[in-house]
């Protein structure tokens, strides 16, 4: 019976995340994939998003359709014969609600703080840089989860939806740069803090940890 | 940074009303139109109310795509910078 050591050979250049950029964008490939999988999985993270937009759309709208025609078209400037309220307002809802996405992301964010998420991440070779940018992204896409939600609403609150496929992509690309621009905007001013009972109200208090 | 909740509604609140989103700017008076007038929520709905109720594209549509998009970079540029170095982990 001989008992040979079996010599275990580490390679030497562990590919755990790898070294340099081609690394990090492996790391941020997973990382945003997780976003995508915790937003699809959870369907009130999307019903969350989805509420407020709704909500301006059904009852800001729907006070604002039945002011006259007379005083409708004087406020609404360029709009031509019958153009409802609510087409005038189902672009500004989605725009709106763009920018607000990211400040479900930046509570994520804290989430991953508070669980210990960040922590354990943070101790492999990812940069923060590129877990600050998978979160950003990852905020913008669940944002455009509302855009085919507000289109059908529109539709079966009545509105006539123009354009055509090319103009569709701009107006949809747009809204894309805000998503972006704004989540990248509040994970950014929020990338130092670890309190999430106050988000939202106007309480002055300092960090609780 | 004490508390983002109350930062992110001294943002939220004015950049949503101050934009055009809800009433064309034109009706606003002249320090809400000063906003409106570098808002990207506002290019946004803009852009976007162009095509859905208009049915257009124009060369102004198209300067507000470029406005989105150079706002992006900016956000995305100027955060990495700022999360690279006060991402704090707990």
């Amino acid at each position: 019976m001989s008992t040979t050591t079996k010599q275990i050979s580490l390679p030497v250049t562990v590919p755990i995340g790898g070294i340099g950029h081609t690394g990090q964008l492996r790391q941020f490939y997973g990382l945003f994939a997780r976003e995508m999988i915790k937003t699809f999985r959870n369907p009130w993270v999307i019903a969350m998003t989805l509420i407020q937009p709704f909500m301006w759309l059904a009852f800001f709208g729907g006070m604002m359709s039945q002011l006259p025609t007379a005083q409708l078209d004087q406020f609404l400037l360029r709009a031509p014969a019958g153009t409802s309220y609510l087409s005038f307002l189902l672009p500004g809802v989605l725009a709106t609600g763009m920018m607000s996405i990211g400040m479900f992301g930046s509570m994520s964010t804290i989430q991953d703080k508070r669980f210990g998420f960040m922590k354990r991440i943070l101790i492999t070779p990812t940069s923060k840089a590129t877990v600050y940018l998978s979160k950003a992204l990852g905020s913008a896409m669940r944002g455009l989860v509302q855009i085919p939600v507000m289109l059908v609403a529109a539709l079966a609150f009545g509105v006539h939806l123009q354009g055509d496929p090319l103009t569709w992509a701009a107006w949809i690309l747009g809204l894309v740069f805000l998503g972006i621009g704004f989540s990248a905007f509040f994970l950014a001013i929020t990338s130092s803090s670890t309190d999430w009972q106050t988000r939202g109200s106007l309480r002055t208090s300092s960090r609780c940890r | 940074m004490a508390d983002p909740g109350v930062i992110a509604n001294f943002i939220t609140v004015p950049l949503m009303f101050a934009s055009g989103a809800m009433f064309p700017a034109s009706i606003y008076p002249t320090w809400m139109r000063d906003i409106a007038n570098v808002n990207p929520v506002g290019f946004s709905a803009q852009l976007s109310r162009s095509v859905l109720t208009y049915g257009q594209f124009t060369s102004t549509d198209l300067a507000y795509l470029g406005y989105l998009a150079f706002f992006a970079l900016l956000m995305v540029l100027a955060g990495t910078a700022l999360a690279s170095r006060y991402l704090r982990v707990e």
